[in-house]
């Protein structure tokens, strides 16, 4: 049943994006293969969705998945599957363990699912990346971004839109 | 018009996932195990297309064999470390 399978499936991404916002990235660019409920360009235009309006990309990403391939429902069902993990691990943590960060097994888990996450997000900035940035343009506009990004750290929606006008203004 | 503006928004895009990877790499790799699991899962993925699942439990277990040996302390942070920019 497909409502069933939109569920677990997004409940295995809920249950394994550990690291933020993008972290959820590797795991939905799986899917894309997986199953192509969502194109690759797809992906692309969500995360820029999810960049510039309100809530994570995950939540985003499943009820338009869920919306797309399915319906109403499904866009309903999708993010519930991706938001379970966290609710129930987030309620046992509270329970159970209040200075959970500090014990040695948590604090080695994290320790070494953080920098493994940020070469998951590596991959996938490589692929999108590799599509995207084909020409001399484009690889001024991408530096200019990251100096940017990185240096003043506004919202995102502020470079994609700047990004947009300079798109529309050179002709990219 | 709207083509070159979401040819833009795309390379805005890449720009922004490059910098969460450059945030997660300065909050996260720490040392050279830290680099390792960086390099190690980058791999994984682009050359024979492991499963990111396998690659987040793999190296969660990793974390925790380090940890628990006292080979080298991975996270000298805490967890509010998170780069989630949302």
């Amino acid at each position: 049943m497909i409502y069933f399978k939109l569920f677990f499936e997004f409940f295995k991404i809920g249950l394994f994006s550990i690291g933020g916002g993008l972290a959820t990235l590797p795991l939905l660019q799986q899917l894309v293969e997986k199953y192509g409920w969502i194109t690759n360009q797809q992906l692309l235009d969500m995360i820029a969705v999810s960049e510039s309006t309100p809530g994570p990309i995950g939540i985003n990403v499943a009820t338009f998945v869920g919306y797309n391939t399915v319906d109403l429902l499904g866009g309903i069902i999708a993010p519930i599957g991706l938001a379970t993990p966290s609710v129930i691990i987030i309620v046992i943590v509270a329970r159970y363990f209040i200075r959970f960060n500090e014990h040695p097994i948590v604090k080695g888990a994290l320790g070494g699912v953080r920098p493994a996450v940020a070469g998951l997000i590596g991959f996938v900035a490589f692929e999108v990346g590799k599509g995207e940035l084909v020409d001399f343009k484009a690889m001024i506009l991408f530096s200019i971004l990251l100096y940017l990004i990185n240096k003043y750290e506004k919202h995102p929606i502020l470079y994609l839109v700047g990004a947009a006008m300079v798109g529309i203004i050179f002709k990219y | 018009m709207v083509q070159h503006a979401f040819a833009g928004i795309k390379i805005g895009v890449v720009a922004l996932i490059v910098d969460v990877v450059i945030k997660m790499w300065d909050h996260s790799v720490q040392n050279y195990f830290g680099v390792v699991l960086f390099l190690v899962s980058f791999l994984l993925l682009a050359v024979i297309e492991l499963s990111p699942i396998v690659v987040i439990v793999g190296s969660g277990l990793i974390g925790i064999i380090i940890q628990i040996k006292g080979i080298n302390d991975l996270d000298k942070g805490s967890l509010d470390q998170g780069t989630d920019q949302e």
